[in-house]
């Protein structure tokens, strides 16, 4: 015990040594002005200067001091009531009168105490050692001023007994300790779960809104290129913790439209996320007969990576009324109200991730997530966004027929041989063109976008002027 | 007097036929750019055609030599801040290299870190922030 009493007395008194003896120093070898203006220093009529420096390469050498006054403030710094200021600084080629005054402020005091009033009587360098009994945050400010002649002054090898307490992200105020309600490490005003130790941030994909998936669904046959065949908005919200691992994907789809004939189910796969990363999948909408298997946390069996299917039958959610084909693509048929569906994944449980292990946020990489609808409800007719590839349970033996050209030696998958997609995904929300309206014919720019390479009109789906037929848009 | 309106009748046609020639010459000097292809199996698609509406990039955060720890929001943006890319919690004194998705259009992203601000130019596949920008 009296070890322990002696080793812990120790303890108090390095520390203790430690923060007596901290100092914050500067020699202002490491960058320009700018660079110190950065880390809060501020620079008045004076710059750092490579002239004539009094050490090394570069000190602080101000305007002439006939008509100006010189002043360099250092960023504030926690004095710990011990310890010496000292500092280097000359009239280099001395005339005139010249005078420096060196300040503590502080908050309480912003005006500063005055520590030092120097002046010069020649043009040697000069060094100061201050003894320092403030303790609390400070900032030290060096004024240099003075009549007639034309010199200038300069400063250099500045140490402060203290340490760095300027926050160059909060406008240069002093570091606030501010409240961490949770205790995770990230301070309550941007935290967005300030009560919650396991989740810190909400991230959203698409930023803002909703992105759209637009199908044509007659693969491996070409449609008519409306584009329209099954539309879906869609959007997540990533829940991470402190530490940028997902704790949970929450998604929403909106079905909006389906011009069809067919009944199409529709799903997403997480490329290179583990099955088992994910604890459980909640809020999907497949009936029993449907034909799908799942596994205990919700995703789809027999998948290597983790596969959600969202719904089983698109026309179960919007119904069709009043004739014609599908929903919400032809003038004059009743409007059907759109559908939501909300899919919530856990990959964490207070703070344990599942038994495939934690999958940060750039591991998820939910701009590549891997969309799909499963067509005509035959499970292994999958339609995938052109070049991305099928799941574990697409049947292969639809690839190349018809109009498909899918090649997977070469990583080319669901597109023509003229290299056209079955889809498209929209960052925003888009407007799909009326029933058989061929895409090219509502939106004028993209044809030019698909031509130029994607040069031309990368907008091209937004309402810009001279961007769309308005008349071939539902 | 008896041919005036026969003459004025040819001045007529002449004119017009020359304002035609004109008009028809004007758009075989500016072959249409901007021509609208209106059937999807006509359009020339390359092999190597991206069909996405997004672009990826890098973001090469470098940090800064600062005696302190300091952890702040780094958060990319529209310049409009309509729309945030990407929210990360960062210290000041590390480099990170983080990655986006962008909308292909947007030439120009917001990266703010608390009260520091920067407009970046976001047509290369790899952009640059520097906490201490000189």
């Amino acid at each position: 015990m009296k070890h322990l009493n002696a080793s812990f007395i120790a303890l108090i008194l390095f520390f203790t040594g430690l923060a007596a003896y901290s100092q914050y120093e500067v020699d202002f070898e490491s960058g320009n002005t700018g660079y110190y203006e950065d880390l809060c220093w501020e620079i008045d009529h004076a710059s750092v200067s490579t002239s004539q420096p009094i050490e090394d390469d570069k000190s602080i050498r101000t305007d002439r001091l006939d008509n100006h006054i010189g002043i360099i403030i250092s960023p504030w710094i926690q004095l710990t009531g011990s310890g010496d200021l000292t500092f280097k600084h000359r009239i280099y080629s001395y005339n005139g009168s010249r005078t420096l005054k060196v300040y503590l402020l502080s908050e309480a005091n912003p005006s500063g105490e005055l520590i030092l009033d120097y002046d010069y009587s020649n043009g040697t360098t000069q060094t100061e050692s201050i003894a320092i009994t403030q303790s609390g945050l400070y900032q030290v400010k060096w004024r240099f001023s003075g009549s007639g002649g034309n010199s200038r002054g300069q400063l250099d090898e500045i140490s402060i007994p203290g340490t760095y307490a300027s926050d160059p992200s909060n406008d240069c105020e002093p570091i606030e300790s501010n409240p961490d309600t949770d205790g995770d490490g990230v301070p309550d005003t941007e935290d967005d779960y300030p009560n919650d130790e396991y989740r810190a941030y909400n991230n959203f994909y698409p930023a803002a809104g909703q992105a759209t998936l637009a199908f044509e669904d007659l693969w491996p046959s070409s449609g008519d290129y409306d584009l329209n065949d099954v539309v879906i908005g869609y959007s997540f919200k990533i829940v991470t913790n402190a530490n940028d691992t997902v704790v949970d994907l929450i998604a929403t789809f909106i079905l909006r439209a389906s011009g069809a004939g067919l009944h199409n189910g529709f799903g997403f796969q997480l490329p290179d996320v583990d099955p088992t990363s994910v604890i459980s999948a909640t809020g999907y909408d497949v009936l029993p007969a449907s034909g799908y298997t799942f596994a205990s946390n919700g995703l789809e069996s027999g998948q290597t990576d983790a596969t959600v299917i969202v719904f089983d039958d698109f026309f179960r959610f919007l119904v069709p009324v009043g004739g014609g084909t599908g929903v919400n693509t032809s003038e004059g048929q009743p409007v059907v109200p759109w559908d939501t569906i909300t899919v919530s994944l856990s990959f964490m449980d207070e703070g344990v991730p599942g038994s495939g292990g934690a999958v940060s946020l750039t591991e998820l990489n939910i701009s590549e997530f891997n969309p799909f609808i499963v067509a005509r409800m035959i499970r292994g007719m999958e339609v995938h966004l052109p070049d991305y590839p099928p799941t574990d349970l697409a049947d292969p033996d639809y690839f190349g027929t018809e109009d498909d050209d899918t090649n997977p030696a070469i990583g080319k998958y669901y597109k023509t041989s003229d290299n056209l997609p079955w889809v498209l995904n929209i960052y925003e929300e888009f407007d799909y063109p009326l029933e058989e309206v061929p895409i090219t014919d509502a939106y004028l720019k993209f044809g030019d976008w698909v031509q130029s390479n994607g040069e031309d009109y990368p907008d091209w789906y937004q309402d810009d002027p001279g961007y769309r037929d308005s008349e071939k848009i539902y | 007097m008896k041919n005036l309106p026969i003459k004025l009748f040819s001045l007529l046609l002449f004119a017009m036929v020359l304002l035609t020639t004109a008009g028809c010459k004007k758009e075989l000097s500016n072959p249409g750019s901007d021509q609208v292809i209106d059937n999807p199996l006509e359009l020339e698609v390359s092999n190597t055609f991206d069909w996405k509406t997004t672009r990826d990039l890098t973001l090469e955060v470098t940090g800064a030599d600062l005696p302190v720890h300091i952890r702040n929001t780094l958060q990319v943006k529209s310049t409009d801040e309509e729309k945030v890319y990407l929210k990360n919690q960062l210290f000041m004194d590390q480099d990170y290299t983080l990655h986006i998705t962008i909308p292909s259009y947007e030439n120009e992203l917001l990266i703010t870190y608390g009260s520091i601000r920067r407009i970046v130019d976001a047509t290369p596949e790899t952009i640059y922030f520097s906490f201490i920008s000189h």
